[in-house]
């Protein structure tokens, strides 16, 4: 039906906005035997995907920027640090029959070889039924063990979130007990830097947007804040202990926007429900048409906030590795060429992290704005005409 | 729009956060659009009549729904 595939259509457009390298991946994936090979080459020869640069020079395969990107972008079991040593970091599985496997990631040898009756495939552990240390080609995916399994793994992404989570820690137990052993003084040291970035979240942020009520939700709009522009800092940072791309991952964006509905919907006054359900001054045909309209804005605001933190932080990291990845795709056809481009991507590379940094406030910033927007709706009181 | 005499900042920062609020406006129309002609598309499916009138009606009313919502959004204050 024509409908139906519009609606497909619609679909593909929305998506491939996020995952368009993707489908490029795959689309290369299917050209023809001879590609295939080549593809094949790759995935069996390298040590580690980021190695790719390295295997161009040594085995002559071909450079795939795509897989080189998605690689960068997404999670990880264990931490590529730098050539061929990688910090291997705890699996945790778990699986209804089989119970818990707790491992060291060191064990998978990069995705090579199976462990406890695990293995990675693309990314992810899936379960396999073969003996500990086969070859992942030798071995095939157990689809009913797979569902059965959850991976609860400490991975990248978790360590990340640790290590800013301490970095926060100390920093605000710090200057929160400078506070009180200074109280009335002048600031020192790094309460000197964050009581402007404080201020400024207090007075621009909480009490323009939610009005009297807002010492309430301060805590909240602060740890949402510093913590969304530590990690998009951090994520910033090419080398050890940044590199990982946290609030460019939806799970993590996913929860942030899930605290702010939560907050919102508990914290709704009658004047909120009111405006939701049955908005005043308006006539009842019209009421038909917007109360399920606004129900469903109700959802779609924090929906927005989840998509909006990880498409911006997310296509930053993209574009930054892109302008990377134009060194390889060109030295692959000529030395110069590659060098040539060299110059220029490394010129635009700056460029673009420069952009981010602003970005990587801006995006805490509105973030938090607009948290702060939705819990002010709610708990707004009528005007007094 | 009372109160007494505002420093001329205060009133350009309020300013640019009232646009502040508008940024998630065109997902949200989109939203309604998108969710209102697949609940059509959907329910088409169930009733399984040959001309899917569902879809259309819906889709034409999310379209309606998200011009009322931009209307109300951008109307207050």
């Amino acid at each position: 039906m024509s409908t139906s595939n519009l609606l497909h259509a619609a679909s593909f457009l929305f998506g491939s906005l996020f995952v368009g390298s993707v489908f490029a991946q795959h689309g290369s994936d299917a050209l023809d035997p001879a590609s295939e090979a080549i593809v094949h080459a790759i995935e069996s020869d390298s040590e580690a995907p980021e190695l790719i640069a390295e295997e161009v020079e040594h085995n002559g395969v071909k450079f795939n920027a795509g897989k080189l990107i998605m690689d960068h972008i997404g999670d990880e079991h264990g931490w590529h640090l730098w050539g061929h040593t990688t910090l291997p970091l705890p699996v945790i599985l778990y699986n209804t029959e089989r119970g818990f496997s707790v491992f060291s990631s060191s064990h998978f040898d990069h995705g090579h070889k199976t462990y406890g009756g695990y293995m990675l495939h693309e990314g992810s552990v899936v379960a396999v039924n073969a003996a500990d240390g086969t070859d992942v080609h030798h071995a095939t995916i157990d689809e009913a063990a797979t569902k059965a399994t959850w991976d609860i793994s400490i991975t990248k992404n978790v360590v990340s979130l640790f290590i800013s989570l301490g970095i926060l820690l100390f920093v605000f137990i710090s200057v929160a007990k400078a506070y009180t052993r200074r109280a009335g003084q002048a600031p020192t040291g790094i309460q000197n830097l964050l009581e402007p970035i404080i201020l400024f979240v207090r007075d621009d942020v909480a009490k323009s947007a939610i009005g009297p009520k807002y010492m309430k939700y301060m805590p909240y709009l602060l740890t949402a804040f510093f913590f969304i522009f530590l990690n998009n800092l951090m994520g910033l940072v090419p080398f050890f202990p940044g590199g990982a791309n946290l609030t460019g991952n939806i799970a993590v964006t996913l929860v942030l926007a899930l605290i702010t509905f939560i907050i919102v919907t508990v914290n709704g006054n009658k004047h909120y429900w009111g405006h939701i359900l049955a908005m005043p001054g308006v006539p009842g045909w019209v009421l038909a048409i917007l109360t399920p309209v606004e129900i469903l804005g109700m959802f779609l605001k924090p929906f927005v906030l989840m998509i909006r933190l990880f498409a911006n932080i997310t296509a930053g990291h993209i574009i930054a590795l892109s302008f990377f990845s134009l060194i390889f795709v060109f030295g692959e056809t000529s030395t110069g060429a590659g060098l040539g481009v060299g110059v220029f991507s490394l010129a635009f590379t700056i460029f673009m992290t420069m952009l981010e940094l602003l970005v990587a406030f801006i995006q805490a910033y509105v973030f938090t704005f607009l948290s702060a927007m939705y819990i002010g709706a709610a708990v707004e009181e009528p005007y007094h005409h | 729009m009372s109160g007494g005499p505002k420093k001329p900042l205060d009133k350009a920062r309020k300013e640019y956060n009232s646009y502040l609020r508008f940024t998630g406006l065109g997902f949200t129309m989109v939203g309604v659009i998108l969710a209102s002609t697949f609940a059509g598309w959907w329910l088409d499916g169930l009733i399984g009549w040959k001309y899917p009138f569902l879809t259309v009606l819906l889709s034409l009313l999310g379209i309606a729904g998200s011009m009322v919502y931009l209307f109300k959004e951008t109307g207050k204050r």
